[in-house]
């Protein structure tokens, strides 16, 4: 692939002086990073498909107001996807369920208490897509600061120094983030750990119902 | 100190392939880190990067891009044509100067 060993400032520089094609190498790059980003925001693939596509679109169209803080362009593009995906994301966040079944919330209980989990194990447990689409609308419900920490930590794999640059911050306060974003994120999961185990409860009372009463269910759901 | 042992361990754990690395908990279960730290941290991780990229979403937002990228040169090039050279515009002032061009 052309381009493909350059730095972002020197694709960018390219871009700048005509050679458009190397925006494509930039797009390569960083989709799947864009794509998870807004797919964490909105835990819908549709949405996070068109967020992605959008994100680049205005990246190049803007691509002349852009400014490097830090060697990577991912700051940058982050912001972009958040901007794009932060009212959509607010509402899947507020109104999402994930419908858990009571082994998987023993687990994710017990590995949050203990990092065990019998069944299934701690790997297994986490490569999940109950498990992943629960803790990522978690995130995407923390304080903002908080989340974006998480965000560039995580997905993005920005050292300590680049997202305090990034997110004007000196590192301590960083780090500081990070423990209270991860200390918010366990409260956050532990309440919709408890959401979905009333909903199993009631799924499981629905179901008994069933046996002798059909109704039931309705009655009890509703 | 908790803090700075955190940041220690998200590094670890940022370059480990499987989610959840049983001695890295391990080894800093011992640094005296709270299981419920290193349990999120691995949860947030797993979270965010194990969403699966479609092919397709990939391929339809590279086609769009390359549409872009493709009629800027096109407008870029277009441009470059219509605008005069230096020594063109250099004889076109002169010209002017000597009242010879309105």
């Amino acid at each position: 692939m052309p381009y493909e060993g350059e730095s972002d400032r020197e694709l960018v520089a390219r871009v700048r002086s005509g050679e458009t094609s190397a925006f494509n190498t930039l797009h390569r790059r960083y989709y799947a990073r864009v794509y998870r980003l807004a797919y964490s925001q909105t835990n819908n693939r549709d949405d996070a498909e068109d967020i992605a596509a959008e994100t680049f679109c205005r990246a190049f169209q803007r691509l002349g107001e852009f400014g490097f803080r830090c060697e990577s362009m991912w700051p940058w593009l982050h912001r972009i996807a958040m901007n794009l995906s932060v009212d959509l994301a607010r509402e899947h966040a507020a109104h999402s369920t994930i419908s858990l079944d009571q082994p998987l919330i023993e687990g994710m209980r017990s590995f949050l208490e203990s990092l065990e989990s019998f069944q299934p194990t701690p790997d297994e447990l986490l490569q999940r897509a109950e498990v992943q689409e629960m803790v990522r609308a978690s995130i995407a419900s923390l304080a903002e600061d908080q989340r974006d920490a998480i965000v560039f930590r995580f997905l993005g794999d920005m050292s300590l120094l680049e997202i305090a640059d990034e997110m004007q911050r000196t590192e301590g306060a960083v780090k500081s983030l990070l423990h209270r974003g991860l200390i918010a994120l366990r409260k956050e999961i532990d309440g919709r750990l408890a959401q979905a185990e009333r909903i199993d409860g009631l799924r499981t009372e629905g179901t008994k119902d069933v046996r002798g009463d059909s109704i039931g269910i309705h009655r009890r759901i509703e | 100190m908790s803090e700075e042992i955190l940041s220690e361990f998200i590094e670890e754990l940022s370059k480990r392939t499987e989610p959840a690395p049983r001695d890295l908990f391990e080894k800093y279960a011992q640094r005296g880190l709270p299981a419920s730290e290193m349990a999120a941290a691995a949860m947030a991780q797993a979270a965010l990067r194990g969403a699966e990229v479609p092919e397709s979403a990939f391929e339809k937002s590279a086609r769009m891009v390359g549409e872009l990228t493709e009629q800027a040169a096109r407008q870029r090039e277009l441009e470059a044509q219509r605008k005069p050279s230096m020594g063109g515009r250099i004889a076109r002032a002169f010209r002017r100067w000597l009242n010879i061009e309105p």
